[in-house]
């Protein structure tokens, strides 16, 4: 065995009123001779060494300092010693080594139990040790709390606190629990030593459930694997399952592009004239309505280059006159559409038409044309002439777009009943030449516009009466116009008027190409009956002109009325109506 | 310590026999004692390299807690006695003018301060238990 001197062990002070050291003795005491060790004490300020006043009160091996002795700021050094040796030395003041006794009478009441009765709250309390003065506040103490259940090993402990009862939550009712607390001064970092054990069980009051012995545990594992099991039948009886609806409902279509009303099967099946009629009611749908096809119908032209087209109007190339735009290489052919109500199968026609290039048309074929024309219209003349009548009448009403003037009803209404010779009113002004089907009451295409607006003529209604009584014969009738002023007529059959009759008319008629329209002729029946119908006063052209507005091609056009502008001065507005190089100019 | 030499109760039995205005002179006399050689602690602090951040930092809050205590005390002893002030301060600067103050180590500086510290605090409580005649003491 080793030597082992005595030592000073530890020195405490309970309340820091007295204090007590404590030693050991160390195992050679009893190898040498018997010694008597002493405790010897000393104050900062004091010289000498004085022996333990009691050695026994705090038991063997110990010196105990009462009141009288203790000093509590002041540092005191004590020496372990023997009559020549000194063994061991500690300095200190008492302040520093204080270290307070256990609490005592700790005991504990039940708070409360939860519903299920498997957890309770109870309250522990305790008094402060009995040597601590804490009521006078010479000394303050901590208290720490700490527990365990019986069968355990690890103690729970609670921050330390200055009260002397703390409650504990949510103990198991069946189990047993053990408590112990400890205190120390409030300054200082030491505990002192432990209270005895304080034992709870429930059962001793009557609380604890035998049968909650069992711990009741959420089967999580067991949430978590049907859970999946079933999120994962659920989703394949849905992807399987023939209901469409359902279907579309977790697991929508995603869109495709799509046009409205156009059903894709269309495009497959190559029906692109449905196509063109469904896609044409939107506005911005246009170009392909036009198309050569239309055309063809009444006139072939032999436009190989797209760009004629949109240069120069077609009536300019139509009318095949000195002012038509050069190089438009017409070839006319005539239809029949006009051919069958005129009869005459052998009627000479030229044919014009060629889709080879006609640039060899010369001019003198295009001269031809003006007195086919008139042969045509002399056709138009005899056969017809039964047939503008009535429909004078039937068709009044069915003019949609002229600004009504008001004189113009009343010749209307006279003439219905009152003439009786037929003047044909031939309507001539149309851009397909040979339709010589129409008089003016039907509305025929007189211009296409290079916008691409068909522009439609009803019937001139209006005249220009500017031209009063001038004579006749002052009047040039220029044969490369095919369009007579109405006016010019007018005057001519009004200065004639009293002069001549009615065949004197007619001869007029015969050589113009102009048309009359009724309220022409209403004038000159006016005249004739000797009374002078006024001229009718100058009015401004009646928007006689339409534009197509909208092609609805299976339900048919949507006419726009368009207000004739004001021409210009230049505008020789003499005629009655425009031809269509001037109608050009004015129109967009 | 600079302060060992005043003669101050070391035992509660002492304590509670001194009449009540002498135990609060002594607090006062104690709080001044350790005003100016605070500041001087604090400054010296500050500048020591070695000593960590939270040493500086307690040091200083230590220094303003004695402060705000002796602000208290004054105006605790002021509602008790006026005259006693004065004579604090005269024996608390005498105290503190001493250079023993400014001799001290850092650790022992500090020593001296707990202690007197801990002093202060339970003759405060002994005061407060005079004072406030409803704990019994």
């Amino acid at each position: 065995d080793l030597l082992q001197w005595p030592q000073i062990s530890k020195c405490r002070s309970p309340e820091m009123e007295t204090f007590s050291c404590y030693w050991t003795a160390g195992n050679f005491y009893n190898l040498t001779a018997p010694r008597i060790i002493q405790l010897l004490y000393k104050k900062s300020n004091e010289e000498d060494w004085k022996e333990c006043p009691d050695y026994i009160t705090s038991g063997q091996n110990s010196c105990y300092f009462n009141a009288s002795y203790t000093s509590v700021w002041t540092p005191y050094c004590v020496q372990l010693a023997s009559k020549n040796e000194v063994y061991d030395k500690k300095c200190f003041s008492v302040d520093e080594i204080v270290l307070p006794d256990p609490p005592v009478h700790l005991n504990w009441t039940l708070l409360n139990t939860s519903q299920t009765g498997i957890h309770g709250d109870i309250q522990v309390r305790w008094d402060p040790p009995p040597t601590a003065d804490v009521r006078k506040g010479w000394i303050t103490l901590e208290y720490e709390l700490q527990y365990k259940e019986v069968n355990e090993t690890k103690w729970k402990e609670l921050k330390p606190r200055l009260s002397t009862m703390v409650p504990l939550y949510s103990l198991k009712t069946a189990r047993d629990y053990e408590i112990r607390i400890r205190s120390r001064q409030r300054t200082s970092e030491k505990f002192g030593e432990f209270s005895e054990i304080l034992y709870v069980s429930f059962s001793q009051i009557g609380i604890g459930c035998d049968h909650c012995t069992e711990e009741v545990e959420f089967p999580w594992f067991l949430v978590v694997v049907f859970g999946v099991c079933g999120l994962a039948v659920t989703v394949i009886s849905i992807m399987l399952s023939k209901q469409p609806r359902l279907k579309m409902l977790i697991f929508p279509p995603v869109p495709v592009p799509k046009i409205k009303g156009i059903d894709p099967d269309l495009l497959k099946k190559g029906k692109l004239d449905e196509v063109n009629s469904i896609l044409a009611c939107h506005d911005n749908y246009k170009t392909q309505l036009y198309n050569d096809d239309l055309w063809v119908e009444f006139i072939e032209l032999d436009i190989e280059d797209p760009d004629e087209k949109n240069r120069a109007s077609d009536t300019d190339r139509l009318l095949s006159e000195d002012h038509l735009k050069s190089h438009g290489c017409l070839g006319v052919k005539d239809d029949d559409s006009g051919r069958a109500s005129c009869c005459e199968p052998d009627i000479p026609e030229t044919d014009f038409s060629a889709s080879d290039t006609c640039d060899a048309t010369s001019d003198s074929d295009q001269f031809k044309k003006p007195t086919e024309k008139e042969e045509d219209l002399l056709c138009l003349d005899r056969q017809d002439n039964d047939e503008s009548l009535p429909r004078l009448a039937n068709t009044d009403p069915q003019r949609q777009h002229r600004n009504t003037q008001s004189e113009n009803s009343h010749p209307w209404a006279p003439f219905t009943d009152s003439v009786e010779s037929p003047r044909p009113s031939v309507h001539t002004q149309i851009t397909n030449q040979n339709s010589l089907t129409s008089t003016d009451f039907y509305a025929q295409v007189s211009d296409i516009t290079p916008a691409g607006r068909v522009v439609l003529s009803p019937g001139q209604k209006s005249k220009l009466g500017r031209a009063q009584r001038e004579s006749c014969t002052e009047q040039n009738f220029t044969m490369d116009n095919t369009y007579f002023c109405e006016a010019d007529v007018k005057k001519c059959i009004a200065v004639t008027s009293h002069e001549e009759n009615e065949p004197h008319v007619q001869e007029q008629s015969y050589n113009e190409d102009g048309y009359f329209t009724t309220e022409s002729l209403t004038t000159t029946v006016a005249n004739f009956g000797a009374s002078t119908a006024e001229p009718p006063s100058s009015e401004m052209p009646v928007a006689d002109y339409t534009s197509i507005h909208i092609v609805h091609s299976p339900q048919g056009l949507v006419l726009n009325a368009t207000a004739l502008p004001v021409p210009d001065k230049e505008f020789n507005v003499s005629c009655g109506y425009v031809s269509t190089d001037q109608l050009n100019k004015i129109m967009p | 310590c600079h302060t060992s030499g005043m003669l101050t109760p070391n035992g509660k039995e002492y304590a509670q026999k001194i009449p009540r205005e002498e135990l609060t002179h002594l607090i006062l006399k104690l709080y001044i004692a350790w005003k100016e050689p605070l500041s001087h602690f604090n400054q010296h602090i500050e500048h020591h390299q070695e000593l960590p951040d939270d040493s500086l930092s307690k040091a200083k809050q230590i220094s303003n807690m004695v402060h705000e205590l002796k602000t208290g005390v004054e105006k605790s002893m002021g509602i008790i006695s006026n005259s006693l002030n004065g004579m604090a301060s005269s024996e608390g600067t005498a105290l503190s003018i001493r250079n023993e103050a400014n001799m001290m180590s850092d650790s022992d500086f500090i020593h001296c301060f707990r202690r007197d510290s801990n002093k202060v605090q339970s003759y405060l409580k002994i005061l407060k238990c005079r004072i406030m005649p409803e704990n019994s003491c």
